[in-house]
């Protein structure tokens, strides 16, 4: 049956809504969700109640949004394990980050300002700055194809490197990058090269902690809060 | 089966949208369209529920047993052959029941307090 324009660009609609449910609910519910939708503004449209209609429409979006809110909080919430883990990842490696300077090495490299102390005038810092940094590439490649339905993790976690970068530039701007490079250069490359082993043995520790099955199990074992919704 | 399965005590107080899609199961098995026809005419309109809220209660009602979706479709020439049906389960009416006792309390303790009738005067 096909529906008059007044409803079909609203279902429309409201089935791209419905992608802002978490993907394993909106794969469960999604469709009856679009079909009591539909079914409601039709009941309405065959009675004339085109102001109902109207309101149906504003109610509708309403209760979607709030209940998507709370369903994506609820997911977060049944993965709190995963995201503390995640947020103390991304936080030692934004710290590591800080620490090590390899945005300066790479800044510095980059432009071919880096003055090592030993070997003063020659730009070595590309290379351990872009060794650190492939390093981390590979990581990043190699956890999202471990990932499957975890791919978000590497994601954030490259986007807080990607922050990082930006951060440091800035900083680096303003700091006058090559006399500030000059000063740490030898403790970045020490702690940019060392660090890499923690951040490989974090990184597998976390994929290898995030299976998406053994959550899923532990989430099947919780027992419901009360008062839902 | 829940722990908390065997005391529906343990699910009190329901929320006004669990306790009227229980309500309204009560008398047979809905799809979610019908819940959402028969929660509005039960409270004479003061309650409408959107699609979000009422497959959102659903998923957490079906998660602890209060309801149970059911196998059986209506005839494909009678119904979209996609509408999922849901039932109350054993648990679920007992739950209902205890919630309805707890109401009553309540109500029996406003009478006895003379403020029934409050709002509308």
């Amino acid at each position: 049956m096909s529906d008059p324009a007044g409803i079909r660009w609203p279902v429309r609609a409201y089935r791209q809504l419905l992608k802002l449910f978490p993907a394993e609910f909106r794969r469960t519910y999604g469709d009856q969700m679009l079909i009591a939708f539909r079914d409601r503004a039709r009941d309405l449209r065959h009675q004339a109640d085109l102001i109902g209609l109207a309101m149906w429409y504003s109610y509708a979006l309403w209760d979607l949004l709030k209940s998507a809110a709370r369903e994506g909080i609820e997911t977060m919430s049944n993965h709190a394990n995963s995201l503390l883990r995640l947020g103390l990842f991304g936080g030692v490696l934004f710290m590591l980050a800080l620490l090590t300077r390899m945005e300066f090495l790479f800044l510095a490299g980059f432009m071919q300002t880096y003055l090592s102390p030993l070997t003063r005038g020659t730009p070595v810092g590309w290379l351990p700055a872009a060794f650190v940094l492939s390093i981390e590439l590979l990581l990043l490649v190699l956890a999202v194809r471990r990932s499957r339905n975890w791919w978000w993790i590497p994601t954030i976690f490259g986007g807080l490197r990607v922050y990082s970068l930006g951060a440091m530039l800035l900083l680096a701007g303003y700091l006058g990058a090559p006399g500030f490079v000059l000063e740490s250069g030898g403790l970045t490359a020490i702690m940019g090269l060392s660090g890499m082993g923690l951040i490989l043995g974090l990184t597998w520790w976390a994929m290898a902690r995030s299976d998406g099955s053994r959550l899923a199990a532990r989430m099947d074992a919780g027992r419901l809060p009360q008062g839902v919704d | 089966m829940d722990a908390g399965q065997t005391n529906p005590q343990t699910e009190l107080p329901l929320t006004p949208a669990v306790f009227h899609i229980l309500l309204a199961l009560a008398d047979g098995e809905k799809h979610g369209y019908a819940i959402m026809q028969e929660v509005e005419a039960a409270t004479e309109g003061q309650m409408t529920l959107g699609p979000g809220t009422l497959y959102g209660s659903i998923k957490r009602m079906l998660k602890a047993g209060l309801i149970a979706e059911t196998d059986e479709r209506p005839d494909p020439a009678l119904d979209d052959s996609r509408r999922r049906y849901y039932e109350l389960s054993g648990y679920g009416r007992k739950v209902l029941a205890a919630e309805v006792e707890r109401l009553e309390q309540a109500v029996r303790l406003a009478e006895q307090k003379h403020v029934l009738g409050g709002a509308t005067s």
